[in-house]
């Protein structure tokens, strides 16, 4: 054979050797996976996402939450320190959907209904919500429990899926956004005069 | 048609498919999950098999290299070579008993790989007797739930997670469940495949022949960690199954330090909602059972190895370190963080 | 064969075949043309001397004609007045004299109101105030009244209203239990509270809402919970000290259980060590319900409770495999130390929720011509259950509404023959169309037994479910359900149905139709009337023999308590009922029509009775009722 012939076999034997020598040294390599969450079809770059426990970016602070009341304040009247907290994960279609498995996996279902409606505990769709129904308020129902038997689970889950259960329970249209929950808190919502309200929301006060 | 061409063709098709072949038998010579190296009842027959078909194919091409071979040696120095319709002048005196044998040959060998994937199939079709053991297993994205469970004795089922044992010589009867979307059930050098589909229930049975490790995996592209669902699968005999079982279905001890008490409550706090400990409150069936964690090899379904340092990195970031995990980050304080690594320490 | 022999294999064939056939179950009785239906298969007093026969130890101690000393009134659970000034000749003139309201209109009123010494108790739903209600002034004033302030963490945990069920008085106590795991005795002269024990945590999901039996210096009250993973137990308490002398659970070992050399059950799949353990997945139990909130009832010359245990926990059945003992069941125990005598599994490894707590009636009735100790229940399961209650043995078990569950219950196992395509697991698909749905062909609304008839009177419900199964988590204090479903009229579009029925032949006699459910317990009283109410508000009263409605009233909500007749001081027959839906009955909320809640009783007695003009009573001590408080 020729010169080029000789080499080319050479350089395919050599290649085959190569890949054999690759793998058959086989062994549990670690898998380097890229993309973004499951079920998530952005890409990880666009969303807030928290990288670890120790990272809270883009979370409420805990102290900014602690403060936020469930009532007035006395000697001024009225509260607004909902209205700087927001949901960071609000509108996030892939949220929701963790929010809604953890809703189911954490009992919430059992008690307020697969639905969302109600039963042991109580209705989440409608605008009536005796704590308070913005982002802040329900994270805060949830977090710390509330008397009549909610319990209590912010031990038990960390903050990013609380605000995910909230993202769920904000896709259901009986909450109200930060800024209007002073307005909530006196029974303002369905004011006709002022057309950015919730004067659209359906609106069957649940008396529990 | 040029001899010469026809020569070279051969000898590069020859040369493409040698490393094939070096590299497929390489891959199957690899230890914990070659399905050509499988030792259970069922996977041992096809690996037989399989054996045989490569042996077939592999005599067939160096049969027909060998005759391309010769026949373009005994051409070399032919004077009519490259000329248009030499070969189908030149006189073959025994062409025609060739083709007999040939068609004879192929077809007594066809008839063996017939009857012997029959025989094979028949043979992995159903266990020899009916097994007593069943193994309910439920594929989650991305790990396994394992319950074992006897006909007439529920008080001996328990539930373990990412590791199946196989008593030697007995078959276990294998009911395939999923949480959510199709995998595949697959333990290589036990048994073949069985999907896991929603919404209905596969059954399928698989025995071990010989004790020993083995590793089995998820055979459908599940998402986005479909490689990271890894089996231990251990094959040991009976009596060391029956112990096995016996210390898996034992509910965790209670813990003595300081740090794993601590530990516990922590656990149950913040863990017990996905998890569960039997024994302790902690009864959640979100993610894997964790009773007896500490024996097991990997955690992550294989993505780290058990050790005290991997399990604080899961903890405090699984998806960092799996990503796409339902598992969240855990925020613990370092104390809370010890304390739970102390205790899952002691669940063996 | 030739021609002749053949026709005699034919013949023989058929005969044995006609033979051996066994009594196949009414498959759902019918009730289209039930309503004028007059019976002739029991005569009047069929078992009055059985009855007559009967000591004062069937009644609480003290207990006159014309008191109502504990919700069933005896011991024997047959809800049975022996007034007859109303009967069925001047029902038609019923008036209603008074009301009283005890503010409570957020949770369903399912309890009996009692009377003795001229004085009415009556105990809400949470905040479970104790009412005294002085029958000797004009519109029953209140005497005093008793705040035991209870935990608010119990209504997030009572799963089905924070309601409560009765209370009972002995020894001059008042003695009931609050929805937050206390039971308390009170005087029932002034309203002070004299004990109260706690039985456990409230957190954790358990509730209680049974009325308590008390007999014999014990006081017997169970737990709440088959929805949220708790362990069932009965416990039984000294009526003097609150103190609590031992405690039998519903599973787990013979030790907890309370099983011992007593303990012979008639049916041998139940006989065997530690069962209440070994039919679960190891420690499954331990979170399997079981949870004792329904009816107990006495027998003094046995000496012996009898009481039902609830559905198994989760109800998603997939994460239990076996047969779940000793869940869905009936015990019979000796009163003094709790060891069970007998047992009795109704739907073993339930997927349905069929709670076996329904009251276990306590009669002497003639059963295919020999006189039988009986203890009748009508199952959540849609069977009613007639069995010896000395051995456990089921005579009769016959469904007496409609269901689809199941094809019957075989006559040598007493284990009920599921319908393969009504099976719930494996989950996670739903399952249409099981009929009963979770709360029954009947629940815990209690039927009542007339002596003079000798059939028993039963609310029946008519409802359907399609149902889901799911896995669940137990998060302690959260739901162990895993079960989604819906819920729909069964067949013929009526929620209810009020029924008389033979429990020694297991046939129905006559029957109600209602549009909505029928959800109220029964009284059968000596002037051979029944009273029943329905969950749209309408108490009715029935010619117990025949079935025709003889008297009705409108009540201002859904009627979901028992009614009970008394003697008032001025010596003529009252009849007492509340009115205040919730419970289960809630189910059917979304039907048209369906009331508000509510929290009057009402009390009825024949118009000539009742004065033109109440004279108004004065201020002071006489009207003003006292306020005793209680430790929080």
């Amino acid at each position: 054979m020729t010169l080029t012939e000789r080499r080319s076999r050479i350089a395919a034997l050599v290649a085959t050797g190569g890949m054999v020598i690759a793998l058959g040294a086989c062994h549990q390599d670690k898998q380097v996976v890229r993309g973004g969450s499951q079920g998530d079809v952005t890409l990880p770059q666009q969303q807030a996402r928290v990288a670890n426990a120790t990272d809270t970016t883009g979370l409420p602070a805990e102290g900014a939450l602690a403060r936020v009341a469930i009532g007035d304040l006395a000697g001024v009247g009225n509260n607004t320190l909902d209205a700087d907290v927001a949901n960071p994960y609000a509108n996030d279609r892939a949220s929701v959907e963790v929010g809604h498995e953890y809703f189911i996996n954490m009992n919430c279902a059992s008690c307020h209904g697969y639905d969302l409606k109600g039963g042991m505990g109580p209705d989440l769709t409608d605008t009536y919500w005796r704590y308070g129904g913005s982002p802040a308020d329900i994270y805060k129902s949830i977090f710390e429990g509330r008397p009549q038997g909610m319990p209590a689970w912010g031990r038990a889950l960390p903050p990013a899926v609380i605000w995910k259960l909230v993202s769920y329970i904000q896709s259901k249209g009986g909450t109200y956004p930060g800024s209007l929950a002073d307005r909530g808190r006196q029974g303002d919502l369905g004011d006709n005069t002022d057309t950015t309200s919730f004067s659209t929301l359906k609106g069957r006060n649940n008396v529990h | 048609m040029c001899t010469e061409c026809v020569v070279q063709r051969g000898l590069r098709g020859a040369r493409r498919m040698t490393p094939l072949v070096v590299v497929l038998l390489i891959a199957a010579c690899n230890g914990t999950t070659s399905y050509m190296d499988a030792t259970g009842a069922a996977g041992s027959r096809e690996a037989t098999l399989g054996w045989w078909l490569t042996a077939v194919a592999c005599v067939v091409v160096a049969f027909v290299s060998v005759a391309v071979l010769l026949g373009m040696a005994r051409h070399r120095n032919d004077p009519h070579r490259g000329e248009e319709g030499v070969m189908a002048r030149r006189e073959v005196k025994s062409g025609l008993s060739w083709i007999y044998a040939g068609v004879a040959v192929s077809v007594v060998i066809l008839a063996i790989s017939f009857g012997g994937t029959l025989a094979v199939l028949n043979a992995a079709s159903r266990p020899r007797i009916t097994p007593s053991l069943t193994l309910d297993v439920t594929g989650h994205q991305w790990w396994w739930e394992v319950t074992y469970s006897q006909a007439n004795d529920p008080e001996l089922g328990f539930t373990t997670a990412n590791e199946v044992h196989l008593p030697v010589g007995e078959p276990v009867r294998v009911r395939l469940h999923s949480a959510d979307v199709i995998h595949s059930f697959w333990l290589p050098q036990i048994a073949g495949k069985m999907d896991v589909i929603p919404g209905q229930v596969n059954e399928t049975w698989v025995e071990a022949r010989k004790p020993g490790k083995s590793r089995g995996m998820c055979g459908e592209y599940c998402g986005m960690q479909h490689a990271m669902m890894a089996l231990d699968v251990t094959a040991e005999s009976p009596a060391a199954f029956r112990q096995w079982a016996n210390e898996r279905r034992a509910a965790a001890a209670a813990p003595t330090t300081r740090s794993s008490s601590a530990g516990r409550v922590v656990f149950v706090r913040s863990c017990g909602a996905c998890h569960s400990v039997v024994g302790s409150e902690a009864l959640g069936r979100v993610g894997p059972d964790l009773t007896h964690l500490a024996s097991r090899t990997t955690i992550g379904a294989g993505a780290l190895s058990n050790t005290p340092a991997h399990l604080a990195q899961w903890i405090q970031d699984a998806p960092g370190v799996k990503e796409g995990a339902r598992m969240p980050a855990i925020p613990l304080s370092d104390a809370e963080l010890r304390d739970v690594i102390a205790y899952l320490q002691t669940l063996h | 064969m030739n021609v002749n022999e053949r026709w005699i294999a034919v013949l023989a064939i058929l005969v044995a075949t006609g033979c051996g056939a066994r009594e196949t179950p009414g498959r759902g009785a019918d009730s289209a043309t039930a309503r004028t239906t007059t019976t002739t298969s029991s005569s009047g007093d069929v078992a009055l001397p059985a009855m007559a026969s009967r000591s004062a130890a069937w009644l609480p101690p003290g207990a006159g004609n014309g008191d109502w000393l504990m919700p069933s009134r005896d011991y024997a659970g047959t809800r049975y007045s022996p007034l007859n000034e109303i009967d069925t000749t001047n029902v038609a003139q019923l008036q209603l004299a008074w009301t009283f309201d005890d503010g409570e209109s957020h949770y369903g009123h399912e309890m009996t109101p009692l009377v003795a010494n001229n004085t009415m108790y009556i105990v809400s739903p949470f905040p479970n105030r104790a009412f005294a209600l002085d029958l000797t002034k004009p519109g029953a004033p209140v005497k005093w009244e008793y705040e035991p302030n209870p935990s608010p963490i119990a209504i997030g945990k009572a799963c089905c209203d924070a309601v409560n069920r009765g209370a009972a008085l002995y020894d001059g106590k008042l003695i009931y239990n609050l929805l937050d795991d206390h039971t308390v005795a009170v005087d029932a002269k002034t309203g002070k509270e004299l004990w109260r024990t706690k039985l456990t945590n409230v957190e954790d999901g358990t509730t209680m809402t049974m009325a308590p039996l008390v007999v014999d210096g014990k006081v017997y009250v169970g737990n709440s919970g088959g929805e949220m993973g708790v362990a069932g137990w009965l416990a039984a308490l000294d009526v003097n000290t609150g103190k609590e002398l031992w405690r039998a659970y519903s599973v787990g070992p013979d030790s907890l259980v309370r099983i011992g050399a007593d303990f012979k059950p008639f049916y041998s799949w139940m006989r065997g060590k530690d069962l209440g353990a070994t039919t679960w997945p190891a420690n499954a139990w331990k979170h399997g319900a079981g949870a004792v909130w329904g009816w107990v009832t006495y027998d003094p010359d046995l000496k012996q409770i009898y009481y039902g245990t609830s559905n198994t926990g989760p109800w998603n059945a997939a994460q239990r495999p076996g047969l779940n003992l000793w869940t869905s069941s009936v015990f019979a125990r000796k009163a003094d130390n709790g060891m069970a005598t007998w047992a009795y599994a109704m739907t073993p490894h339930n997927e349905w929720d069929y709670d076996a707590v329904n009251e276990n009636i306590l009669v002497d009735i003639p059963i295919k011509g020999q006189t039988r100790k009986v203890m009748v229940q009508f199952n959540r399961n849609g069977y009613a259950y007639t069995i010896d209650r000395t051995t456990g043995e089921v005579l009769v078990a016959k469904p007496f509404g409609h269901e689809n569950w199941s094809s019957g219950i075989d006559p040598t196992t007493a284990m009920p023959i599921v319908n393969a395509d009504k099976h719930t697991v494996p989950p996670g698909r739903w399952v249409r169309d099981i009929c009963p749905a979770d709360v029954g062909v009947k629940d815990f609304e209690p039927s009542a037994f007339s002596p003079r008839t000798g059939l028993f009177y039963v609310s029946v419900q008519n409802i359907c479910m399609d149902y889901r199964g799911r896995e669940v988590s137990y998060i302690a204090g959260t739901p162990y359900w895993g079960a989604d479903m819906t819920r729909h009229v069964g067949p013929g579009g009526n929620y209810g149905e009020f029924i008389a029925f033979d429990a020694a032949t297991g046939t129905k006699v006559w029957g109600i139709p209602e549009p909505f459910l029928t959800y109220s317990g029964a009284m059968a009283t000596a002037g051979d009337l029944a009273f029943y109410g329905t969950v749209d508000g309408w108490f009715r009263a029935v010619n117990a023999r025949t079935g025709k409605v003889l008297w009705s009233r409108k009540l201002g909500s859904g009627i979901i308590s028992a009614p009970m007749a008394f003697t008032a001081p001025d010596g003529h027959e009252y009849i007492a009922i509340a009115a205040g839906v919730g419970g289960g009955a809630m189910t059917t909320a979304s039907q048209p029509g369906f009331p508000a809640r509510g929290s009057s009783y009402y009390v009825f007695t024949l118009g000539q009775n009742i004065p033109a003009t109440a004279p108004s009573s004065r201020g002071g001590e006489g009207g003003a009722g006292k306020k005793q408080g209680g430790k929080p």
